[in-house]
């Protein structure tokens, strides 16, 4: 770019140069003239001043004379006779010239001249010596004399001391009042004269600044000068005229020097002249010179810093933004914009670009869609899908989280494709996809618990061939569930042009990080999977790890028998006694769910509640059990010696998520019983798991009478609390307490204390898992309000407990050892 | 003569105290019992004049010069009016005379006039028919014999001082004493007319100017500058001196080797005067031998009454100062009026030196 700009640059500058050259040197021509004209001014000004100063003092040394001249010893000095003048007056007259002299010093010289000329008094204060007192001769009196006027005022030299003096000398012309009369004209009688030393001039002279070395001076007609001693010198070199006189009025002397000399004309006998020395315009036009030259350079860097700038902004910086734009083009990127506002041909160069740069992003994302994206399906194609996949394994890698690939098989999809055609094909593919993508997770709800993951996936990898991507899952039975999904998405037929097609799909899934880490590996594994469903029978989906596919497979087969179970009412509650320790009387049963499947037979109650509780069976699993104990408490009204209670578990699911009390109120009015011979039993874990309503809950079952026990007592963190929170009426010690019981050791103890603590708090005390004697004894010993195990009985069907514990039937047995 | 001890060279005051007396001379007085004495002042008794005024009922009123040039100015100015006596010295009666302002002696008014010694009667021009003589004196040098090396004996040692005396000297303004003893100085005589001498003196004066204090006489008391020593010589008239030398015994009076000036001093009545009965009746009662000597004793000078000298003390009329012996006497000048270019010449030089 500096090509550019230096070329412009070059090209512009030297106009430019020349422009200001040409500017200046005309500006400093012109000034000069300026100069010279303003000095030529200036020094007519000065010599002005000058000749007023002069001119100012003749008048006032005329005047003063005049005032001399009136005053009456004068005039009668005038008057008297020459001895009466010499006697009498001259000494009061020349008192009276001291005092003048003394109010005018530079008056150096007063006289009184006879008409005759003679110098009849004289008072000279520089103590010149008077070389004649013949003034006839002189000068000044020749003027006097012939002059029309009574004053006469001139330069002369004075002939005492040949310096060059102002003369003023006036007639005395009165008339003599004691001898002429009044009509008499006045007669000269003499003539008073003042010499006036030129010092003044020399003053203002002296003060007179021009220029450096410039100066003035005066000259009379004669040459003699009055200038400052350090001037003299130069004068004398000064050219005089023909007349010997100074050449006077030109302006500028026609000699090498070309110096400024003027002069103006004053009266009789004066000339005041100035001059400046060349030097001294030298000095003023160098200045001047200096600063032409310093401006000029100032104003062409100025217009070079301009119009490098300038060119810059306008041409050289868009062109460079467009240059770099085009290369960052070029290496692939399109997200360029280039900001050029110019209303000119750049910014309409710089428009063009970026419409070209828009254009190409669009269709560059086009293309990038087309290349991830299955044209039919629109769904991802397999390229993205890697893509997607190895930023997911990055991801789950470092957040060390499980995501699982469901890889999906279309079987039997080539027999439809050749038997309705390709476009047929195409359509139930369309379709297949719709309804698999429809058994994906809510992205937007994934994407609350991770950010960085991407939401469930459906891609096309190509053919019948489909994979979904389960980027969170938190356990592989979550994966299940879409694949169960899945599987019945497909189930149901699918309408093609007229025909109803049955399809179905075989499943591979493979779960990261157990059956890979690789992406190859985990694509790998899920295709061993997917053949695996294939050989299992087609329409089912595999698990890569084998164990899983058991477990997952059994749970999802009791889930379901559960259900069935529920509704068919195959499970059974069977009940354990429990016996007040103090009448070895039964006063109520603990029920509990036994189910027996006529295929697997007895599902253990651990395994199946598990289940409920996992899959939120548990909910109609307690409905049913409150249900049945109520029904079952009605039926043994009058049966037993005392009504029994019946306790029921309830799980914290129950608690939470059901309308518990809703069931209780409904079972209780249903089958019209007593509140009070219902009893829910709560375990520490369930309350710790329940959530804050479950005191509420809790309270409102209390209050429908029905009672609450503490089921595994001590075996929670903070039993106490819950003493302390939640409404109980009975606390169940754990069985671990009751068999661990021995001589005084620690169970014991603690066993002594619950009791107590439990009484203290009005509480009843259950001991459960009591299978020994000495348990029994001991317990009993120790106040144990009611005991329940296998010392008294396991727990038996409806039939057996009746059989066994009604009408002391069971008072017998109790001395018999446990069955 | 002696001078003011004011000396106040205000033109100004002297100018309008003639026109007032004049003024007041004007104004129509019935019994003209007035008199009016122009002079200097301390140069009259007052006692005496006490007696005059009961005696003749006569106000004297006594007007005061400090040198003969102002009184010539007060009597030009006043064109010879206002004055009935005018106390002057000897040249002063011809210029007077000129002027037309004298009247001629009364002898019949003024008979003790025949007491005065015929001498002084004769001394100036004019003086027998128109002046009376009242005192003379003579003028020297008065100085301070503790504050000076050398004694004075010549009037060399007054214009050529010796050094260390710059600014240590004084004179009276008087044209005639600085001129004529500066002449006696140089050999010459006071009353020389010649240009080469005069311009001799002109170039002595100028050389003098720097050892002079001043041109004002000294005052003639206890806090006179010769006393004080702001002065250590001074041109002196010998009554004054006599004054001072009575004060301080370091003051000493010479009439120097050449010669000096011998003064008189003259009352003339004025031809304007309107008391001119009065005026005679004056000059007659002064001249009383008796009354002459009460002057004398009062002035301190050498009274021209020959009579008086009956009442004078031996002492007075032995003091050297007051009659000085006869060779200096006669080695000493009376001052003759110069006129003509002489005169203009000496005005010139007194002019310009003595500003």
């Amino acid at each position: 770019m500096f090509n550019l700009q230096r070329k412009i640059t070059l090209l512009i500058l030297p106009i430019v140069l020349v422009g200001i050259l040409v500017m200046g040197i005309s500006a400093y021509v012109l000034m000069k003239s300026i100069i010279e004209e303003n000095l030529h001014e200036e020094l007519e000004a000065i010599i002005g001043n000058v000749t007023l100063i002069i001119k100012e003092k003749i008048k006032v040394a005329e005047s003063n004379i005049d005032l001399f001249a009136q005053n009456d010893f004068v005039k009668r000095y005038a008057l008297a006779s020459q001895d009466e003048r010499y006697d009498l007056l001259q000494e009061p007259l020349i008192r009276l010239f001291i005092t003048y002299q003394k109010a005018y010093p530079d008056y150096y010289e007063l006289r009184f001249i006879t008409k005759k000329g003679f110098e009849d008094t004289r008072i000279n204060n520089l103590g010149i010596e008077n070389k004649t007192e013949d003034e006839f001769n002189s000068e000044i009196f020749k003027r006097i004399q012939q002059s029309q006027s009574d004053t006469y005022s001139g330069f002369h030299v004075n002939k005492d001391n040949d310096v060059l003096a102002l003369h003023v000398i006036k007639k005395i012309i009165i008339r003599d009042n004691s001898i002429d009369n009044i009509s008499a004209k006045p007669t000269l009688r003499g003539y008073l004269a003042v010499t006036i030393s030129l010092d003044f001039i020399k003053d203002v002279i002296n003060k007179q600044k021009v220029l450096d070395n410039g100066f003035i001076f005066s000259a009379d007609n004669y040459g003699t000068i009055l200038s400052t001693e350090m001037h003299k010198a130069k004068i004398k070199e000064l050219p005089l005229d023909i007349n010997n006189q100074f050449i006077s009025s030109a302006k500028q002397l026609k000699n090498s020097s070309r110096d400024f000399f003027q002069s103006a004309r004053l009266i009789e006998g004066l000339t005041i002249y100035g001059y400046i020395p060349y030097s001294d315009l030298e000095i003023k036009y160098r200045t001047f010179g200096k600063i032409t030259v310093i401006t000029t350079i100032v104003i062409l860097l100025l217009a070079l810093f301009l119009v490098y700038s300038v060119l810059r902004k306008m041409i050289v910086k868009p062109v460079i933004a467009l240059d770099n734009a085009a290369q960052t083009m070029a290496t692939g990127s399109l997200d360029i914009k280039i900001d050029l506002k110019q209303n000119d041909e750049l910014g309409k160069l710089a428009e063009s670009f970026n419409h070209m740069a828009a254009n190409l992003r669009e269709l560059n994302e086009y293309n990038n869609f087309i290349a991830h994206h299955d044209s039919l399906t629109g769904l991802p194609n397999r390229l993205m899908f890697h893509e997607y996949l190895s930023e997911v394994i990055e991801n789950a890698k470092r957040y060390k989280i499980k995501f699982a690939i469901i890889y999906i098989d279309l079987d039997n999809f080539k027999k439809v494709n050749d038997s309705l055609g390709h476009q047929s094909g195409d359509l139930l593919l369309k379709e297949v996809s719709i309804r698999i993508a429809t058994c994906l997770r809510d992205g937007d709800k994934m994407k609350e618990t991770k950010k960085d993951m991407p939401g469930d996936m459906l891609a096309r990898l190509g053919g019948d061939e489909f994979i979904v991507f389960l980027p969170y899952i938190q356990s592989p039975y979550d994966v299940s569930q879409i694949a169960e999904r899945i599987l019945e998405a497909l189930g149901s037929s699918i309408k093609i042009e007229g025909h109803k097609v049955y399809t179905n799909a075989s499943m591979g899934i493979t779960i990261f990080p157990e059956d890979g880490e690789d992406e190859n590996i985990l694509m790998r594994n899920a295709d061993i999977a997917m053949y695996y469903a294939k050989d299992k029978g087609k329409n089912n989906y595999q698990y890569f790890s084998s164990d899983l596919n058991n477990v997952i497979a059994r749970r999802v087969i009791i889930e379901n028998k559960l259900r069935k179970a529920i509704k068919k009412n195959i499970l059974e509650l069977h009940y354990q006694p429990k016996i007040d320790t103090r009448t070895s009387e039964i006063i109520g049963v603990e029920a509990l769910v036994r189910w027996t499947d006529k295929d697997e037979g007895n599902i253990s109650t651990v395994e199946f509640i598990n289940i409920a509780e996992e899959t939120g069976l548990i909910i109609e699993v307690g409905e049913w059990v409150i249900n049945e104990a109520c029904k079952q408490i009605k039926k043994w009204e009058g049966v037993f010696d005392s009504q029994l209670q019946v306790s029921v578990n309830v799980s914290s699911i129950q608690v939470d998520r059901s309308d518990l009390i809703g069931t209780i109120k409904n079972a209780l009015e249903n089958y019209k019983i007593d509140p009070a011979l219902l009893d829910i039993e709560l375990t520490e874990s369930a309350l710790m798991r329940a959530s804050k309503n479950s005191i509420e809950v809790l309270n409102n079952i209390r209050r429908l009478g029905v009672s609450i026990s503490l089921d595994d007592f001590g075996t929670g963190y903070s039993s106490l609390s819950y003493l302390r929170e939640f409404p109980i009426d009975t606390l169940k010690i754990d069985r671990s307490f009751i068999k661990e019981i021995s001589e005084n050791n620690k169970e014991a103890k603690l066993v002594m204390a619950i009791i107590s603590m439990a009484h203290s708090l009005d509480l009843k005390v259950v001991a459960e898992g009591v299978e020994l004697k000495y348990q029994y004894d001991f317990l009993k010993e120790k106040n144990c309000d009611i005991i329940q195990g296998y010392y008294i009985s396991k727990p038996v069907p409806k039939e057996e407990l009746v059989n066994r514990f009604s009408l002391n039937n069971y008072k017998k047995d109790l001395l018999l050892q446990v069955q | 003569m002696r001078q003011s001890v004011m000396i106040n060279n205000s033109f100004r005051k002297q100018s309008i105290l003639p026109f007032v007396i004049a003024l007041l001379i004007s104004l129509p007085v019935s019994a003209n019992k007035e008199l009016t004495i122009l002079n200097w002042s301390e140069y009259m008794d007052p006692d005496l004049i006490k007696k005059f005024e009961a005696t003749t009922n006569i106000k004297v009123r006594m007007t005061y010069y400090e040198s003969d040039d102002i009184r010539d100015d007060m009597l030009i100015n006043t064109n010879g009016k206002g004055y009935d006596i005018v106390v002057t010295n000897g040249p002063g009666i011809k210029k007077y005379y000129k002027k037309n302002w004298l009247e001629k002696i009364n002898h019949k008014a003024m008979p003790n006039i025949k007491y005065i010694a015929e001498k002084w009667r004769t001394a100036f021009s004019q003086s027998k028919e128109y002046a009376v003589p009242y005192f003379w004196g003579t003028t020297g040098i008065a100085y301070r014999k503790d504050l000076v090396k050398k004694q004075v004996t010549s009037w060399l040692d007054f214009f050529k001082p010796e050094p260390g005396l710059e600014g240590k000297l004084s004179a009276p303004k008087s044209s005639k004493d600085l001129i004529g003893m500066g002449l006696k100085a140089l050999g010459y005589s006071a009353n020389s007319e010649s240009k080469t001498e005069l311009k001799k003196v002109e170039k002595l004066l100028r050389e003098q100017k720097k050892y002079m204090k001043n041109y004002i006489y000294m005052t003639l008391d206890n806090n006179s500058p010769l006393i004080t020593g702001e002065i250590v010589m001074t041109l002196a008239y010998s009554g004054d001196a006599l004054v001072l030398t009575e004060l301080d015994e370091n003051i000493k009076y010479i009439v120097p080797k050449e010669g000096g000036n011998i003064w008189v001093d003259y009352m003339v009545v004025t031809k304007k005067s309107t008391n001119k009965d009065n005026a005679w009746k004056f000059l007659n009662f002064i001249n009383e031998p008796k009354h002459a000597a009460q002057l004398a004793n009062f002035v301190y000078y050498a009274t021209p009454n020959k009579q008086a000298e009956k009442y004078l003390s031996k002492d007075f009329l032995q003091d050297k100062i007051i009659y000085p012996p006869e060779n200096i006497l006669n080695k000493s000048e009376y001052y003759r009026s110069i006129h003509g270019n002489a005169k203009r010449f000496r005005n010139i030089i007194f002019g310009s030196i003595v500003r």
